[in-house]
């Protein structure tokens, strides 16, 4: 199967046709790319947005977790103030100020410890420690050495209890009295609370990391454990080295994943708090997006090209079927029915029928009308052949006429005879050539008349006389009836005579012997008409119809050697249409013979206009 | 003197062929049509008969049918218009297949007519 070919149309290559399905199946293609496109430029946009809005939360965040922080060490700072204006302290009684640090440690359950120092660090009090006991030099001299010197209080890195051995942070407090530091107060808070801290300001989806001026991680709220204590990750050190307050930052985070995050500068200690989110909560959702867009799209295409060929193959059928019914009208057949679902294909298909109904009428038309040709054609070459044989007969009577002249002397009685013989043939000929030329001058209309007022009593009366040799001679009795009132017609005197003539030679020579052929006139209306009936068989139901057409002729004249042409009545037709009137044939009855008709317009008496010519 | 009977419906071929024959020595009956030409022979039988194979009643060939019947040895000679054009078979043809012993088309050479008819007639005489 071809699918489809691009470009559909190559205007230069004459046969790069493409299928219907294939132009469907592009047309989907084309339409589904631009929303493709769209679609994507807006998840693109979206994620950019939603990206920022993200920055601006970690910001918001890193910015929030640092004031926690410092707010803590804040509070941590007054606790311990509290304490050092204590009266047990300001009293020197540090057996009594340890059991008030007692209570302090029992309050704040964040707190590890508390160490009083003195102001060249030796160690005093040690809350881990029973009261009285012997106390290890401290762990951290140079916390309180700087306390001391700085005469405020002081935050330090992530440490390392020495008792303990747990991740701590410590605040410090100088006590001074008269210029003078006395003690120094620390609190060692273990670094795990901060965790507990961040962790509970933090919003969801993001972690936090703090940081000590080191470089150390203290507490950190994803993996504590594992990364509390360890150095922070380079990219973040680089970026805090470069600019301490505040910054935003990308890159590999401890456990190896890649984060996006922002840090801020804790006040007070010199601490960062950053906070992150992993990179997959920046890129995951635009990345699911387009993947759903992706699988859409191509659940989309692949729909929307199965439903194009689905539909090109009901048009490609439906365009198939009709190419098919056209071939088959092509062949002469009949088209199909068409009752499928496009209306155009139906209403073409429908089209189609009524060409084939019109095409299949044609044909019938046209073979009826060849039929009627070849049937005329038919005619016209038996009617020549009869001619042949009509022409060439008056010939063999002349011909022996010729030879008895050659013989016998012009004077004897033979010679006379064979005369004879050879004036009646050749008259006999001039008549068959004239017939003939005559209807050939009618059907060309070249017939001109010499019209004139006629009585046509008095050309019947004449016709009658001319006739009676001829009826004689056939033993056939002419009679004339005639109205008592003259009936006179327009016409061409030499042709009413033919026409009148050739009704009665066609009347005489179908009576047999001892017949009889009657001639009446009759005037109705304003019409007049000439009846010629014979006594003879009549005229056959298959010759009646066409009686008055030319080279027509009963079986009967075929079988006479004085036949003629079959062009006398087809004269008295053409003849008598000029003369504006008509003829009509009938039988009288079975066996008694035919009566013609030849039906004239009357000539009112008193006028010499014709009736075509009204005054 | 030979007789001749003559069965032709055209009265100027009978006039003219009763004159070529009669001047030729023959004495000569002409008839309208076949029915006539049987009578005719019965009532004065003839030693020749020509006959056209158009004519009314009954017709040339049914004419030679009878003829060739009755009488095996009468010379007959058949004339004719000749065949329509386009008609498949020669009516002459067709004549002396029927027993026609010569066929003439119209217009003949009438000196060939009556040489034949002399012919024929001498033969009848040697062999009565």
């Amino acid at each position: 199967m071809r699918c489809a070919g691009w470009p559909p149309a190559r205007p230069r290559t004459p046969d790069a046709s493409v299928t219907l399905r294939g132009h469907l199946l592009w047309l989907v293609v084309i339409a589904m790319v631009p929303a493709l496109l769209f679609s994507a430029a807006l998840i693109y946009l979206s994620a950019q947005e939603r990206e920022e809005a993200l920055k601006a939360d970690i910001e918001g965040a890193a910015r929030l977790l640092a004031r926690e922080v410092e707010a803590e060490l804040q509070r941590t700072t007054v606790a311990l103030e509290v304490l050092a204006v204590s009266n047990a302290l300001v009293t020197d009684d540090l057996e009594q100020f340890h059991g008030l640090c007692r209570r302090a440690l029992d309050t704040h359950p964040d707190w590890a410890n508390i160490v009083v120092a003195g102001a060249d660090a030796q160690h005093l009090l040690n809350l881990m420690v029973p009261y009285g006991s012997p106390l290890p030099p401290l762990s951290r001299p140079e916390l309180f050495h700087e306390t001391a010197e700085r005469r405020a209080p002081v935050i330090s890195n992530a440490i390392v209890g020495v008792l303990t051995h747990r991740l701590l942070t410590v605040v410090t407090l100088p006590v001074v009295r008269d210029d003078k530091v006395v003690y120094i107060l620390a609190v060692a808070q273990e670094a795990r609370n901060w965790e507990t801290l961040l962790r509970a300001r933090l919003p969801a989806g993001m972690h936090a990391t703090l940081v000590d001026r080191n470089g150390t991680v203290i507490a950190r709220t994803l993996e504590n454990e594992r990364f509390a204590g360890k150095a922070a990750p380079s990219v973040l050190l680089k970026e805090v080295a470069r600019n301490p307050e505040r910054g935003g930052v990308a890159g590999e985070a401890l456990d190896g994943s890649i984060a996006h995050g922002a840090y801020r500068q804790v006040g007070l200690s010199g601490w960062t708090v950053a906070a992150f989110t992993p990179i997959e909560m920046l890129q995951g959702p635009p990345r699911r997006r387009y993947l759903q867009l992706g699988v859409g799209f191509f659940v989309l295409i692949a729909g929307s090209l199965a439903v194009a060929w689905l539909l090109a193959r009901r048009i490609a059928g439906s365009i198939r079927r009709l190419a098919t019914s056209v071939r088959a009208v092509g062949r002469g057949h009949r088209p199909l029915r068409f009752d499928g679902r496009i209306r155009e294909v139906r209403e073409a298909g429908k089209a189609l029928q009524d060409a084939a109904a019109l095409l299949a009428e044609r044909l019938e038309r046209e073979k009826a009308a060849r039929a009627g040709l070849e049937a005329a054609d038919r005619a016209k070459d038996q009617y020549l052949a009869m001619l042949a044989h009509e022409l060439r007969n008056p010939l063999a009577p002349i011909s022996a006429s010729l030879y008895i002249l050659a013989e016998e002397p012009l004077s004897s009685d033979a010679a006379r005879r064979a005369r004879a013989v050879i004036a009646r043939q050749t008259g006999h000929l001039s008549r068959l050539v004239d017939d003939l030329l005559d209807v050939t001058r009618l059907a060309s209309g070249k017939v001109a008349l010499h019209m004139q007022e006629i009585a046509l009593d008095d050309a019947l009366r004449q016709a009658i006389d001319d006739h009676r040799s001829l009826a004689e001679g056939a033993g056939v009795q002419l009679a004339l009836e005639l109205p008592s009132s003259p009936v006179r017609v327009r016409g061409d005197r030499t042709r009413l005579a033919q026409m009148i003539g050739n009704l009665i030679q066609n009347a005489v020579r179908f009576t047999p012997d001892g017949g009889r052929v009657s001639v009446s006139l009759e005037q109705r209306d304003s019409e007049a008409e000439i009846r010629v009936r014979d006594t003879g068989s009549g005229i056959e139901p298959h010759i009646l119809e066409r009686v008055f057409e030319p080279f027509v002729q009963g079986a009967q004249a075929a079988t006479r050697a004085r036949g003629g042409l079959g062009l006398g009545l087809a004269l008295v037709k053409g003849l008598a249409e000029l003369h504006g009137g008509r003829v009509h044939a009938r039988n009288i009855g079975p066996g008694q013979g035919a009566e013609f008709s030849l039906v004239l317009p009357v000539l009112r008496a008193g006028r010499d206009d014709g009736p075509e010519r009204p005054a | 003197m030979v007789r001749l009977l003559i069965a032709d419906d055209d009265a100027d071929l009978r006039e003219s062929l009763s004159l070529v024959f009669e001047q030729a020595g023959f004495d000569v009956e002409a008839v309208a049509d076949g029915d006539q030409a049987v009578l005719a022979f019965e009532r004065r039988p003839a030693a020749v008969l020509i006959t056209d194979l158009f004519m009314p009643m009954r017709d040339g060939l049914e004419t030679i049918g009878y003829f060739r019947a009755r009488y095996p040895s009468l010379p007959i000679v058949a004339i004719s218009g000749g065949g329509y054009t386009g008609q498949k078979t020669d009516h002459l043809t067709v004549a002396r297949a029927a027993g026609a012993d010569d066929a003439f088309r119209k217009p003949f050479d009438v000196g060939a007519l009556v040489d034949a008819v002399r012919r024929l007639a001498a033969r009848a005489a040697s062999h009565p």
